[in-house]
Formats: structure tokens, sequence, C-alpha cells
């Protein structure tokens, strides 16, 4: 579950170039729902996502992730959340080009107490189900765009977290690489993550799948 | 041409260049058979022709070891050349990563890394990659000078005393040296690693990346 409550965001405060990116957003996602965030470029949607991912801190206002306040956790404890809670993926995929694949998609397990045994174990497992084993020992900027997608989304997954964010995941796709993200997803809600997910490309618009739109304009929700 | 004060050359060539007599000579050898004798045998030649300088076999092994100790003063310079390249390499890092590093430290906040996770693996990174070339620039020294005799070099530092006769540098390993290596270059560039790296992961991982 995440609950964002009169959030506000604001950067530069008090000065000339001041810049007020959210105002006064509230919203729920329940557990196991899909929510589409959309709105155009420059609206605020990324700023939210980093706000849940505890990449940011708000200005005011209360975030609820799993039942735990995360507006005021120091860093070293939005880190714990994220890492336990929290799976991202990235319009540009963030990935490290010097890594290969599977070192990719076990990075945020590396802090962990995890064997290297069961880490491996994981990233074999989530790279079948994604259709990449054969491209575990490849660096990763030697794949294609919908590969590295796919790498990225392993990643995300490696933590089997509750909550997947996706900030503009098909920005570099095409619509056949789009639409198997969507597949992905999709599965992704079967097996019971929530998933909120900014875009403003059309092709989420229509989909079955999606429990909830918050459109956003100005940092505002409309 | 031999090394940078000797020139080798037949011997009638010599003599015609510097008009010598066939009857004279510069250098001559005397072999004493029995080692026992060689101080007497040399005290009556010097006995006999206080002009010239009489030298043993051990005299000059003596003056080569000494020769080249000396002679490596030279790269006393170069040493400190090195440090200073070094130094500029370290300030460098410190000054600032690139926005590449920065982007990798914003991806590992990004997936649950924290600060001291980060700084524990620059602190190994660095570690490992300073220790190894610390071992690694002492053994290849070390391996150059003693096992392979200093080709090269050693022709540099003795001159004309490389004709003969041969003579082998011994080994010695001044620990007090190594560990003023160690102290100005281990310790000094795992800091010039962590620091940018500490800079860097307490900004926000939103802003780096982006």
């Amino acid at each position: 579950m995440i609950k964002f409550n009169g959030i506000n965001k604001i950067y530069n405060a008090g000065q000339v170039n001041e810049h007020h990116v959210l105002k006064d957003i509230t919203f729920l996602v329940k557990e196991n729902q899909f929510t589409i965030l959309r709105g155009p470029s420059g609206s605020g949607k990324s700023t939210i996502l980093s706000i849940i991912g505890g990449l940011i801190k708000p200005t005011s206002g209360e975030v609820i992730v799993d039942d735990k306040s995360i507006a005021k956790l120091p860093d070293r404890f939005a880190a714990i959340v994220r890492q336990q809670k929290i799976g991202f993926i990235f319009q540009k995929f963030n990935l490290i080009p010097n890594l290969s694949a599977l070192d990719n998609i076990t990075v945020p397990l590396i802090p962990s107490k995890l064997s290297r045994v069961e880490i491996n174990k994981r990233a074999d497992q989530i790279m079948e189900e994604l259709s990449i084993s054969e491209k575990g020992n490849i660096l990763v900027k030697k794949l294609s765009g919908g590969e590295q997608q796919r790498v990225a989304i392993a990643r995300s997954l490696i933590n089997k977290p509750k909550i997947i964010l996706a900030d503009e995941p098909t920005a570099n796709l095409d619509r056949k690489l789009s639409l198997s993200f969507i597949q992905t997803i999709e599965e992704l809600k079967k097996k019971g993550k929530t998933i909120l997910l900014a875009s403003h490309d059309p092709i989420f618009y229509d989909l079955e799948c999606v429990d909830n739109f918050i459109n956003i304009r100005l940092g505002e929700i409309k | 041409m031999e090394t940078n004060d000797v020139i080798l050359m037949p011997e009638k060539y010599v003599r015609e260049i510097f008009d010598i007599n066939e009857s004279w000579a510069t250098d001559i050898v005397v072999k004493v058979p029995n080692s026992e004798e060689i101080n007497i045998v040399k005290q009556k030649l010097q006995y006999m022709y206080p002009d010239c300088r009489i030298i043993s076999r051990s005299d000059i092994e003596a003056s080569y070891q000494n020769l080249f100790d000396y002679k490596s003063g030279l790269f006393l310079a170069l040493l400190i050349t090195s440090f200073v390249a070094f130094f500029i390499l370290v300030y460098d890092k410190t000054s600032g990563l690139s926005a590449e590093d920065k982007r990798e430290i914003g991806i590992l906040k990004a997936v649950g890394w924290k600060t001291e996770n980060i700084l524990q693996m620059e602190f190994i990174e660095g570690g490992l990659i300073s220790l190894f070339s610390f071992f690694l620039g002492t053994g290849l020294a070390l391996f150059y000078v003693y096992f392979l005799q200093a080709p090269i070099l050693r022709d540099l530092f003795t001159g004309v005393s490389k004709l003969k006769p041969s003579f082998n540098l011994i080994p010695v390993i001044d620990f007090q040296v190594l560990f003023l290596i160690f102290v100005l270059t281990v310790p000094v560039y795992i800091m010039a690693t962590i620091i940018p790296s500490w800079r860097a992961a307490i900004i926000d991982a939103d802003e780096v990346m982006r």
C-alpha cells in the first residue's frame, strides 16, 4: 500500500529560483493494484516515484509505504525500505554499462547477507522467467534496448519487492517491445505486486489490467 | 658505442688514433695464482712503479658497487618526478568523480545500497588496487635489479667498469624505505578514492541520476 497525504515538494525554497514541483498531493494505491500516474513531461511524476522510493524527501506531508512512514526517514533507513520493499524500473534503464547482465541483476543483493549461491539462484530463476538466461555473461552495453530493459526489470525483482515503481518504462522502446513489457507487468500483477507506473505513453491508457489512473498536471492532481 | 663512456674498437686503430707506441700499454693485467699473495704482489709492484695505480680485483668490485649506488642518485630525481605525478593523480581523484562514476553511485543508492555500503566497496576497491600496485611495483623493482642485474641501467650507471671484471648486485631490502613508500602511496590512494565517493554518496540519488 502506498499513501500520499498532502505532499509538497519545493526545490530551492526561499530562493529566487524556487520551484514548487508537487502541490498538496494526496492519493492511495492499494495492495496488488496497478496504477498509472499520467501527465506531461515536467508534471512531477518522477518526483512522486522518487519520494516513494525514499530517494528524495518531501518538503511537507506524509508518505506511507507498506504501513511505514518514510517522509522523514534518515537516508540509512530509507535505503533499507528501498532494499526490502521497492523495485525500481527507470526510463533510461540505469544499468551499469561495464558489468554483465548477471552482475547488474544481482547488484541490489550484494550488501545483503545472502550467500553468492542463493543470489545466483534467484538471478537464474528471474532471468529464465524473463527469457534472458543466455545473456547473463554479456556486458549490458552490448545488449539491445529490449534486453537491457528486461535486465532492468530483473534487477528490480531480485530483492522480491512488494512494490514496483516504473518511470516512463516504454520511452526508449518500440511498440513491440512496449507490448512485451506490458505483458511482463501483467504477470507481475498476477504475482501480487503493487505497481505504480509513471508514463504519458497512450499504450497504457486502454489496458484492462490497470486499476487506477492518477492524472497529474503542473504538480497538482487533476 | 658500448656504454655512455666506452667505445670498443680494434687495438690497432686505438694505437693509430692516439699515436701509442707498440711497446706501450695503458692497462696491464697481472695474474697471481696464489690468492694469498695478491696483496704482497700489489705492494711490490707499487714499490717498483710508484707512478702506476695498482688495484686488485676486490678493489674494483667494491668501487663498482659504490659507483652503482652513487649513480642511482640520478634515479632519485626520477623517483621524485614519479611521486609528483602520483600526487597529481591523487589530487585529480579527490577533486571529483566523473559524471559516469556519480551516476553509478546514484544507481547503487536507488537499488537499496546504503552510503556505508558504497564507502565499504570503494575502500575494498581502492585498497586492492593500491596494495596490488605497491607489491607488484616493489617486486618488479627487486626482480629487475637483483635477479636480472639491472640490464641497460647497469651499463648506464657503471660506464667503463662494465668491461671487466664482472660483479653482482647484492640483494638488500631496506624496510624503512619500503614502509615510507607504502605510507606515501597506499593510504593516500585509498583516501583519494573514498573522499569523492562519500561526497557523491551523500547527495540525493535522484539528483545524481538525472
